[in-house]
């Protein structure tokens, strides 16, 4: 039974997380007045990758692709089989991470700035993220996803400002614009895509496709603020996920430092608030 | 599994553009494709600005003595297969630029050029569909697994 | 059979210091310390072995022994006053004696009475056993070639190693009866001790840096000694006995919070817990070896000792509540200024301060859990963190600079120092590694402390930071670096001896807290009560098991390997610079020269400037401690 549903996460997931940046792609392209490319241009995109050639600059630098699809497959697993959230939260710190020493090994000015920024959102994202996995905790009464689910309640009724500050790093953690400085997307080339840039071919294929599974567990994430009723949370993520297309599309790139402060004067604060009060309404 | 990735490969072409010194005209010409007029994303191009992720290099301007080493070692960043357009007068024979003191001519004289779009400024239809022609130059290098060599 | 083990561990190292100190002979000495090293390590396993149990000591020899350890803890307060007046420090003059007079008066009072159990040996002091006498052997060999390297750098015309081993063979004895002892009087000489070795080792350079930093060290934790003192007293008149077995028997809490107080203010002090924390910064000039030695993996760690030892007294109090918040602070504050540093030194320093923090907050937090995963971190972090402080050091005797900027292509200059070097700050960062899951532990068990929990949680947001940037600088990649490494059995080997025991420590984390940590719990916490604990606890964390975890992480890394043999770049090129490069990582100015393309990490000192931010955390901190007293002396 697990064994069916992890190889149907790893077989499935990826197939979603390229329809979603496919149909990201064709939205992004009519706010834009354009017509914009085949749903299954990111598939093609990554096949033609595939066949490329791998060109690097170091010789372990494809290791780390590699490891950060690893280690993505391995958190959706885990979120799939339903187990601790702050396990979860670390094991996609981990992916992170290898992503981030891939682009630090390559001695490259642009992929180290990329790495830098990179560590940068995740500082920004991090207390957040832990923050709303706390919140469910005091609701709950449990990190464990399984346990979680079995509440009767949705968790967004008591949880509203932590799903508000979830959904902004949200934008941080998919990279989308006015937060996309760390690989940047086409378009904006002032970093001419950070710390993917000494990718080429295969291993940028790799990136790709982790991202699509990263993208599948965030949206998951997002989920399981309304995890009661399936509709609800398929609606919730989908209008989420236009919300981020949308912002992607209007906003400017902003600095690190509007992200870092935003995130941690703001954000942390109504998420400190979200936590008081359902803190004081289930424990005290 | 072969077949699939090469038509795959004719579906995703992504260019690097690089300016030799162009007068701009070419330039923007160029980026008009990428505008919602001509949205040349219907064809998957995408402009990355970065050798290490591009297919096809495109080229606008004369090649001269300061920037060769440029436009070479942006070739050289390119994974195979690759196939490189030279757009414009100037990028496919130097253009009025031709036999100035400081100039080597056309892009050919540095790297091979696969496709030569005319024009001054070379039309921006003129140019998708000179990319168009440079993906079928890739699928073919990606048939007979020419490498490159030089 | 035990008294003797005692001996070995206690007296000898401390009369082989006075022998290394007299005879100066340079292979007498590694000899000495080699042998040395062996026996602590085959007696703390024996004594392991041996199990929990109480020494005595009679007659006329315990007698002897109060007079003696007596007379050397007023020595030491009069070495203080001695070296007050030669730095002209009023403070440490004033310290001295505000610790001299205390200590002759109690005497006087308690007739030098002694304790007859006068040793106490249970799982928390063999945890610290197995610190002390693995780790620091190891690290003491790994220092006779170190300082060999040290005085050749510093072109001395008389050698000074034999003061430097000297100290730190009387270090090792004084930690193992600081550990051990169940006099509370004794624990106070030890712990003297440990702080004359500290200052006798960071001033052992002897330059202008050195000794200022040796100077504050005293200075503050003179303190600590005095605080102790006091809390000794103040312990005795409540409850009329030094013996720690017995004073953990007292159930009414309210008598001793105070005492308690004052003693963990002793333990902040030794801890370098924010605002104290500057004295560990300063200690940093010390070789190496002494960083890893004392102020990381063991010394540190008795301020830390001392608040477990006693934590089943005070838990649950107010005291262990503010005591867990000025920790978690800690923990927060120091990994962002962590964060602002260059020198790899001092972030390791930092990290280490914050890491004390966690084990503090661990350790006042009234969970099984948290006992678990103090006990854990203490073990953990003590590996990893000797381990990564020797990998610099030995990449500084080797490039001449302990800047983490100099460190690109350190990977292809010194590999097999920096491949340790990453495997120890990957241990201290990333799963499957004990010390996250002590950090995941820490955020489970503090829900019910939010403030606490919320401190932890932005301090790992930090933690990852600062050491993604010490990951990434030492697998940075520079083809043109060559390598300089050169490898020797006394110098590498410890190394890697310590990488191998940090690796075992994660894997059997489960085993060792079976072995030592539930033992401990239910002897220490649960008492006569005949609460049993349960014996694999950490199945409840969602069936976390480490040997899977790693067995399922090195699948992981197998599969990895097999995709990247299949990925393996075809060609390497130069990395992207616009095209302008004229060699790897190299590119023409404007003017035809040929420039290489630099990057540092971000450590944005302009926002986290140190000495603001660290005037701003002291304050803070400083608050905190007044709030904690000023409640608990109503
Ligand atoms: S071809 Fe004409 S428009 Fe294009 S760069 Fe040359 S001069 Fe300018």
């Amino acid at each position: 039974m697990n064994i069916q549903i992890i190889a149907a996460t790893i077989l499935l997931a990826p197939v979603i997380g390229g329809l979603i940046a496919g149909i990201d792609r064709i939205i992004t392209a009519r706010m834009q007045h354009r017509v914009g490319p085949p749903l299954l241009q990111p598939f093609y995109d990554v096949l033609k990758l595939l066949g490329k050639e791998n060109i690097a600059v170091t010789n372990d630098q494809s290791l780390y692709a590699v490891l950060y699809l690893v280690f993505n497959v391995i958190t959706l697993v885990m979120f799939v089989l339903q187990m601790d959230l702050l396990l979860i939260l670390f094991m996609l710190l981990l992916a992170v991470a290898s992503l981030v020493l891939g682009a630090m090994s390559a001695n490259s000015p642009f992929s180290k700035i990329g790495a830098q920024r990179e560590l940068i959102a995740i500082l920004a994202y991090e207390p957040i993220l832990i923050s709303s996995v706390v919140g469910m905790y005091f609701v709950t009464g449990s990190f464990s996803i399984s346990r979680i689910l079995q509440i009767d309640r949705m968790l967004f009724i008591d949880l509203p400002l932590l799903f508000i500050a979830f959904t902004y790093v949200l934008t941080i953690k998919l990279r989308k614009s006015p937060f996309d400085f760390s690989t940047s997307h086409h378009g904006h080339q002032e970093l001419v895509k950070g710390l993917t840039i000494e990718y080429s071919g295969p291993s940028l294929a790799m990136i790709e496709i982790a991202h699509w599974y990263e993208t599948v567990l965030l949206l998951l994430f997002a989920g399981l603020f309304f995890a009661n009723n399936l509709y609800v949370a398929v609606a919730a993520i989908a209008i989420c996920y236009f919300a981020e297309i949308l912002v992607d599309n209007i906003a400017a790139r902003l600095t690190w430092q509007i992200m870092l402060k935003s995130t941690w004067i703001p954000g942390l604060l109504i998420a400190v608030v979200n936590m008081v009060w359902v803190y004081i309404k289930y424990h005290v | 599994m072969m077949g699939i990735l090469q038509t795959a490969a004719t579906k995703s072409p992504w260019i690097v553009h690089f300016d030799c010194g162009s007068c701009n005209g070419c330039d923007i010409e160029i980026l008009a494709c990428l505008t919602p007029l001509y949205d040349v994303e219907r064809f998957g191009v995408l402009n990355v600005g970065n050798p290490k992720h591009a297919d096809i290099l495109v080229v606008s301007g004369t090649a001269n003595y300061r920037n060769a080493r440029v436009l070479r070692n942006v070739y050289d960043q390119m994974p195979w297969p690759k196939a490189v357009v030279a757009v414009g007068a100037c990028a496919s024979t130097g253009g009025i630029f031709r036999n100035c003191y400081n100039t080597l001519g056309g892009v050919d004289k540095v790297i091979p050029v696969d496709v030569y779009v005319p024009g001054c400024a070379a039309k921006p239809e003129a140019i998708m569909e000179g990319v168009l022609q440079a993906v079928q130059v890739l699928e073919k290098r990606k048939e007979t697994g020419e490498t490159y060599a030089g | 059979m035990v008294s003797y083990l005692l001996l070995a561990m206690i007296l000898l190292p401390m009369l082989l210091a006075a022998v290394v100190l007299a005879v100066t002979d340079r292979r007498f000495r590694n000899v000495c310390v080699l042998m040395v090293s062996g026996i602590l390590m085959v007696s703390a396993l024996l004594i392991i072995k041996t199990g929990a149990a109480f020494v005595e000591i009679h007659g006329t020899l315990a007698e002897v022994l109060d007079y003696v350890i007596f007379a050397a803890d007023v020595a030491i307060s009069l070495i203080a006053l001695y070296f007050g007046f030669k730095f002209r420090s009023i403070v440490l003059a004033v310290l001295s004696i505000a610790q001299l007079i205390p200590l002759v008066l109690f005497h006087i009072q308690i007739n030098f009475a002694g304790v007859e159990k006068a040793f106490h040996i249970d799982h928390l002091s063999m945890i610290m056993l197995l610190l002390v006498n693995i780790i620091g052997p190891l690290i003491a060999v790994y220092a006779l070639h170190y300082m060999q390297e040290h005085e050749h750098h510093q072109h001395l015309t008389a050698s000074r190693q034999h003061y430097f081993f000297a100290t730190i063979l009387l270090f090792l004895g004084a930690m193992n009866g600081l550990v051990m002892a169940n006099n509370i009087n004794w624990i106070h000489f030890f712990w003297e001790v440990t702080t004359l070795c500290s200052f006798l080792l960071i001033g052992h350079d002897q330059t202008e840096a050195a000794l200022a930093n040796a100077k504050r060290a005293l200075i503050i934790n003179f303190f600590g000694g005095v605080a102790f003192i006091l809390g000794i007293m103040f312990i005795y008149s409540r409850v009329h006995t030094i013996a720690v077995h017995e004073i953990l028997t007292y159930s009414d809490v309210s008598v001793l919070l105070i005492p308690m107080a004052l003693l963990v203010l002793a333990g902040f002090t030794k801890s370098a817990q924010i605002p104290f924390q500057s004295w560990l910064l300063g200690a940093m000039v010390a070789p190496t070896p002494v960083s890893a030695l004392l102020h990381s993996s063991t010394m540190v760690k008795a301020g830390i000792y001392l608040i477990f030892r006693f934590a089943p007294v005070f838990l649950g109090t107010w005291l262990a509540d503010m005591s867990a918040l000025i920790g978690a602070f800690t923990f927060a504050a120091a990994a962002l200024l962590a964060i602002s540093q260059t020198n790899a030194k001092r972030i390791l320093a930092y990290s280490t301060i914050s890491n004390l923090g966690l084990m503090i907050t661990l350790i006042c937090i009234l969970d099984i859990y948290a006992i678990y995963a103090a006990a854990l971190l203490i073990v953990l972090h003590g590996v990893s963190k000797a381990l990564l402080f020797l990998c610099v050091g030995t990449i500084e005797q080797a490039i001449g600079s302990r800047d983490l900027e100099d460190m690109d292509g350190i990977r292809q200059r010194l590999p097999l120092t920096a491949f340790l070097a990453t495997f120890g700050a990957i241990s201290m960062l990333l799963p499957p590694f004990g010390v996250l899951i002590t950090k995941w532990i820490g955020i489970e068990v503090t829900a019910s402390l939010p403030p606490v929990m919320f401190l932890i949680i932005l301090g790992s947001a930090c933690t990852v930071f600062f050491w993604a940037k010490f990951i990434g600088k030492l697998l940075s990649h520079n083809p043109e670096a060559e390598k300089i490494e050169t490898l020797f059995l006394t110098y590498q080997g410890p190394l890697a001896i310590i990488a191998v025991l940090a690796l075992i420590t994660s894997i059997f984390m489960i085993e060792f807290s079976n072995m030592f940590i539930a033992p401990f719990i239910s002897s220490a916490y649960l008492g006569s009560s005949d609460q049993t604990i349960p014996n694999v606890l950490i199945s409840d964390f969602a069936g976390f098991y480490p040997p899977a975890f790693f067995a399922v992480t090195a699948i992981a890394l197998l599969l990895v390997f097999i995709l990247y043999n299949w990925l393996k770049p075809k060609r390497y090129v130069q990395p992207f610079l616009s095209g302008e490069n004229s060699g790897h990582n190299q590119f023409y100015s404007l003017s035809d020269g040929k420039f290489n393309a630099g990057f540092r990490n971000y450590y944005f000192s302009s926002v986290l400037n140190e000495h603001k931010l660290t005037y701003l955390m002291n304050s803070i901190a400083s608050a905190l401690l007044i709030v904690l007293f000023g409640v608990i002396l109503r």
